[in-house]
C-alpha cells in the first residue's frame, strides 16, 4: 500500500472520506492484508465511539421497522467470488405497461444522476449529459415500446442492475443504481450471453446505457474491469436474464 | 468488538449477544430481528440524531439503517467485524451520506464551522445504557492528544469528510489524515479492540 492510501486508513475509517478515496482504499485493502487488519480494526474502533451518542428511540420505530421487516425480502450472500457462468443472481421479468417502466427507469435514472454528480463532478455530468442527449432518443424509443418489459437484480458491490427490453426494437436499456462510483483505473463492462459465450457489449461510463443487437442473446451481465474493459469478463457485479 | 449486551440479563441463562442473534437474522428470523432491535436501536438511533441533529432525519435514518441491518444480514462476515461494530458502521455511513447528499455546499462549509467539537456524553439521556461502555471510552479519548480528538469528533459526529475538518480547524490535510490514523490507534490500544 502506497503511503498516501495508507494514512487514509483513519480517515476512511471515521468515515470521513467520499466515494472517491473510499474506493481507493477498498482497492489497496484488497491487495495488502495487514492493512486490511488495521482497517477493519480501526473501523471497529470508530465504531465504538457511538458508545457515547445512545438515545432512547421514539417507541413508534420499533412499529415502523418491523412493519418495513415484514414486507422486505432479504439479499443473498455476496456472490463476488462466483465466476459469471455461475452467477445465481436471477430476477423474473417482471411485464410492465410501458408507462410504468418509462415512469420507474426515470426516476432511478435520476438517482443514479445524483450519485454520479456529488461534489466537484459537475462539470464532468454537464458534458457527459450533452454526449447522452443523442443516445436519449433511442433509450426512450426503448423505453415507451409497448412490448417493453422491465428486469432487476442485486448487484454484487452493492446497487441494482435495471434492464428495460423491447423485443422489436432488439435492445436493452441498463441502468446501474446506487452503484459504486470506480476509480479512475477501472471501468463497468457490458456483456451479452450468447450461446453461453460473454461477447463485449461495450463499457458503461454512465449510469445509463443502451444496448442494441440482442439477437441471440439470453443474459446481459455486468462486471467491473481495467480502465478500457477486457476481453472477457474479469469481476462480474451481475447479470439479468433476457428471456 | 465483543462486548455484553445492554441489558444485565437476570438469572442463570447466558446472555444473547447480537453476534448471536445475527445468524438467525440472516436467515430470515423475523422474531430474532426484533430481539436484535431492542439490543441496538438505542445505538443506531443514538448515532444518527448525533450526526443528523434533526430527530425526525435521524428517525428516517435509524430506520434506513435497521432495515439495512435485515436486508444485508446474509453479507456479515463474523470473521471480519463483530455485529455492533458492522452495524454502528453501516448506520454511520446512512446518516453521513444523508448529511452530505442533502445539504448544499454553503450549508456543508457552515456546518464545518461551527461543527461542536465537544465529545457528546451530556447528550446521553438514559443513564444505565452502555455505562461501562462509555466510562471506558470516556477515559481513553482523554488519552488522545487535542488534535487527535477534535479530527476524530468532527469526522465521527460531525459528519464531516477528512478536507472539511482541516478546514474546520485550519490545519493541513495531511496532519488531519496523521492524526485520525494515530488518535484511532492509540484509541484501539486503549480500548483494546481486537476487531
Amino acid at each position: 500500500m502506497s503511503e498516501d492510501v495508507h494514512v487514509l486508513v483513519g480517515a476512511f475509517a471515521l468515515g470521513a472520506v467520499d466515494d472517491i478515496d473510499r474506493a481507493r482504499v477498498e482497492r489497496h485493502l484488497k491487495r495488502c492484508p495487514s492493512c486490511a487488519a488495521e482497517a477493519a480494526e480501526l473501523t471497529a474502533t470508530a465504531a465504538r465511539l457511538a458508545d457515547a451518542t445512545i438515545v432512547v428511540p421514539p417507541e413508534r420505530l420499533r412499529a415502523d421497522v418491523m412493519r418495513a421487516v415484514s414486507r422486505t425480502r432479504q439479499q443473498p450472500p455476496r456472490t463476488r467470488e462466483t465466476p459469471v457462468t455461475q452467477a445465481p443472481v436471477v430476477r423474473r421479468w417482471r411485464a410492465r405497461t410501458a408507462v410504468a417502466v418509462a415512469a420507474g427507469i426515470i426516476a432511478i435514472g435520476t438517482a443514479g444522476v445524483t450519485y454520479a454528480v456529488q461534489e466537484d463532478r459537475v462539470q464532468d455530468a454537464r458534458a457527459q449529459a450533452q454526449e447522452q442527449r443523442a443516445e436519449s432518443d433511442r433509450i426512450a424509443a426503448v423505453l415507451s415500446a409497448p412490448d417493453a418489459v422491465a428486469a432487476t437484480t442485486p448487484a454484487a458491490d452493492g446497487g441494482e442492475i435495471f434492464v428495460v427490453r423491447s423485443a422489436s426494437l432488439d435492445a436493452a436499456v441498463v441502468t446501474r443504481v446506487g452503484m459504486p462510483v470506480l476509480p479512475s483505473d477501472e471501468a463497468y463492462q457490458l456483456w451479452l450471453d450468447v450461446d453461453g459465450h460473454m461477447t463485449d457489449a461495450g463499457l458503461m461510463p454512465e449510469a445509463t446505457a443502451i444496448v442494441d443487437g440482442l439477437d441471440a442473446a439470453t443474459r446481459v451481465a455486468l462486471s467491473t474491469e481495467p480502465a478500457g474493459g477486457s476481453p472477457s469478463p474479469t469481476h462480474p457485479v451481475g447479470i439479468v436474464n433476457l428471456t | 468488538m465483543r462486548r455484553l449486551p445492554e441489558r444485565e440479563q437476570a438469572g442463570g441463562a447466558p446472555p444473547v449477544t447480537p453476534d448471536d442473534l445475527m445468524r438467525h437474522v440472516a436467515k430470515g428470523d423475523e422474531a430474532a430481528f426484533e430481539s436484535l432491535y431492542d439490543l441496538i436501536a438505542p445505538r443506531v438511533y443514538g448515532l444518527a440524531r448525533r450526526v443528523l441533529r434533526d430527530p425526525a432525519q435521524a428517525e428516517e435514518v435509524a430506520q434506513e439503517a435497521l432495515l439495512d441491518v435485515w436486508r444485508l444480514a446474509a453479507r456479515f462476515d463474523p470473521a471480519r467485524a463483530s455485529a455492533i461494530s458492522w452495524i454502528m458502521t453501516l448506520t454511520h455511513r446512512r446518516a453521513v451520506d444523508r448529511v452530505r447528499s442533502s445539504q448544499s455546499r454553503a450549508e456543508r462549509e457552515t456546518r464545518a464551522a461551527t461543527a461542536a467539537v465537544a465529545i457528546p456524553f451530556d447528550d446521553v439521556t438514559e443513564e444505565t445504557l452502555g455505562r461501562l461502555e462509555r466510562q471506558q471510552l470516556r477515559r481513553c479519548l482523554r488519552t488522545l492528544s487535542e488534535l487527535q480528538r477534535e479530527s476524530i469528533a468532527l469526522a465521527f459526529y460531525g459528519g464531516l469528510t477528512y478536507p472539511q475538518v482541516a478546514a474546520s480547524l485550519d490545519i493541513a490535510l495531511g496532519t488531519v489524515k496523521t492524526r485520525m490514523r494515530d488518535g484511532l490507534i492509540r484509541l484501539r490500544d486503549c480500548l483494546e479492540v481486537s476487531r
